[in-house]
């Protein structure tokens, strides 16, 4: 077994793809393979580039990754100077003007989405709700050395499943039904072979609701717009 | 191998299969799309796409995964809630506290380099600088060497392919996230208090295994290694299989954070326990639904979700006994 090192960069540190590799088994040793890890973390460093390896362990006979070698990314990008595709990071992160409404807007967003889609999940008679994520505001953007930069939205989705003697599309019609009462301006249903969905818009944000023909359970998809914090008095 | 997502995951599926196939055509390299194209992954990781596309665990539920799990508690351990001595004690003045606070406060307490906070000085930069080339060369590899005995244990016992990795944060890594944190994001207030010491994934491993038993199996090793409670060295245990999150309630994994000491300083690391079919489930819905790699209908977005619940489903009725 050798050590593989699969270097990546990006401009965010939750946001990076893998680059280059330093695969053990083209070294002597060990100890030499570690030696280029040192130096290519240290050269990514000084040019100021987000980076991050991660190590495992490979058989001797295991497939060579498609991505190149360190000494080949390195004679691409640093010695022949093909450009590397991110920025480097700034010494520290300005954080823009609209930053804070950006981050109050999306909490407000968060919990008015969430009422609005389990009410239009609760609208099915009988119906067995249960959410299925609410992760909150996130990053839909590519990570971005500016963060004004950065687009975020919320997004929430529920299930609800009809009683037995309920059908999908029933539940689609009382979803239809409790979305325009509430004020969201609902699309004609689009039918496709295997599912129906119910597009809903309201104020930038978006409602789906889902019924695949093979049961009758209706997912119910809500999204905020995306947004950034130039839409609150930052520049992007 | 668009043919092969075809012929497997597309009867089943359409949707799932249309997604795979964007995210095969998409130049970002995936997990899930990189053990696609691996000779040894390849044929596993096919096959879980085409039980999460199936959806046999779920059809009964119509998709409902809390009806599933009132029906299916799961047996064995790993479907225990973690006893609150593994995470809690009970310090000498009397007061309740979790041990990763009171691991993370002696961490800092030994170490400068780890109470340096949102706007460090030149000075406090290079000592995190200086933590960061500890945590390369001497934590990792320490981390490396230990967990490597466990995840020879469970390969003893599998012929499905174990997968272990690791990475450390390099300095400027660190004092990002503090920046971020101490300053706060869209929907997460910021922490005017946190320090490089409160990133206990400095060091981050992974453990991939193929099934439930061998998950099981790495738990025991893991616990039975480091030891738990009082004088053992796992400080947090996190089962989402006993206790899913609320936000995300299909989402599986064992995330454990482990003191480690080096060269008289202490440390934490993160280690995370998954199953290959709770990690392919979990890095398409991460890559599609939150990443703009690839546009999604909604009919795509729900059968990402449903593959999600299916993973959970299929891992609580494999269990762990």
């Amino acid at each position: 077994m050798s050590e593989l090192y699969v270097f990546r960069i990006g401009e965010a540190y939750d946001d990076l793809s893998p680059v280059f590799t330093i695969d053990g088994r083209d070294y002597a040793d060990p100890a030499a393979a570690a030696a280029d890890v040192k130096t290519a973390a240290e050269t990514l460093e000084r040019l100021q580039l987000i980076a991050e390896y991660e190590s495992s362990r490979v058989a001797s006979d295991a497939p060579r990754s498609a991505l190149p070698s360190w000494a080949q990314w390195r004679a691409r990008h640093i010695e022949g100077g093909e450009p590397i595709g991110v920025r480097p990071r700034p010494r520290t992160l300005t954080f823009p003007p609209g930053w804070d409404e950006l981050g109050a807007w999306l909490e407000h967003s968060h919990r008015w989405l969430r009422e609005q889609v389990a009410g239009a999940a609760g609208a099915v008679p009988g119906g067995r709700v249960s959410l299925l994520a609410d992760p909150g505001p996130e990053r839909v953007s590519r990570g971005s050395v500016v963060p004004a930069e950065e687009q975020y939205r919320v997004d929430c989705s529920f299930l609800v499943v009809p009683p037995e003697n309920g059908t999908g599309a029933e539940a689609l019609d009382a979803i239809h039904g409790w979305l325009r009462a509430a004020g969201w301006h609902v699309a004609a249903p689009i039918v496709e072979p295997a599912s129906t969905v119910v597009g809903a818009v309201r104020d930038g944000h978006e409602i789906a609701a889902v019924w695949r023909h093979a049961g009758r359970s209706v997912t119910l998809l809500g999204k905020s717009p995306t947004v950034d914090a130039g839409f609150f008095g930052g520049t992007a | 191998m668009h043919e092969a997502v075809a012929e497997q995951v597309a009867p089943h599926n359409p949707e799932l299969a249309s997604v795979v196939d964007k995210l095969l055509d998409d130049d970002h390299p995936l997990n899930v799309t990189n053990s696609l194209h691996n000779p040894e992954l390849h044929q596993p990781v096919l096959d879980t796409l085409t039980a999460l596309a199936r959806g046999d665990a779920l059809r009964p539920y119509e998709g409902d995964l809390a009806a599933f799990l009132a029906d299916n508690p799961g047996e064995g351990r790993l479907f225990d809630r973690v006893p609150p001595e593994i995470n809690r004690m009970v310090g000498a003045d009397g007061v309740e506290r979790t041990r990763l606070a009171v691991h993370v406060e002696e961490m800092k307490a030994g170490d400068a380099a780890l109470r340096v906070g949102g706007h460090p000085t030149d000075a406090e930069r290079a000592a995190v600088d200086a933590y960061a080339a500890r945590l390369r060369d001497e934590v990792k590899p320490a981390v490396d060497g230990e967990l490597e005995t466990i995840v020879d244990i469970v390969r003893e016992h599998t012929d499905g392919p174990v997968d272990y990795n690791s990475r450390p944060k390099d300095g400027p890594g660190l004092l990002d996230k503090v920046e971020r944190m101490a300053r706060g994001r869209p929907g997460a207030p910021g922490r005017t208090d946190y320090q490089v010491g409160d990133i206990v994934d400095a060091v981050g491993a992974r453990i991939t295994v193929p099934d439930m038993p061998s998950l099981l199996r790495a738990l025991d090793a893991i616990e039975a290694h480091f030891g738990t409670g009082a004088g053992g060295r796992i400080v947090e245990v996190d089962n989402m299989y006993a206790a899913p999150k609320a936000k995300n309630p299909a989402y599986r994994v064992i995330p454990l954070v482990i003191g480690i000491e080096v060269g008289g300083h202490r440390y934490a690391f993160e280690l995370q326990l998954t199953t290959v079919r709770a990690s392919v489930a979990a890095d398409i819905e991460h890559n599609t639904l939150y990443k703009p790699y690839i546009l999604m209908s909604p009919a795509e977005d729900d059968a990402v979700r449903r593959a999600l619940r299916e993973a959970a489903a299929l891992d609580q009725l494999e269990g762990g006994g």
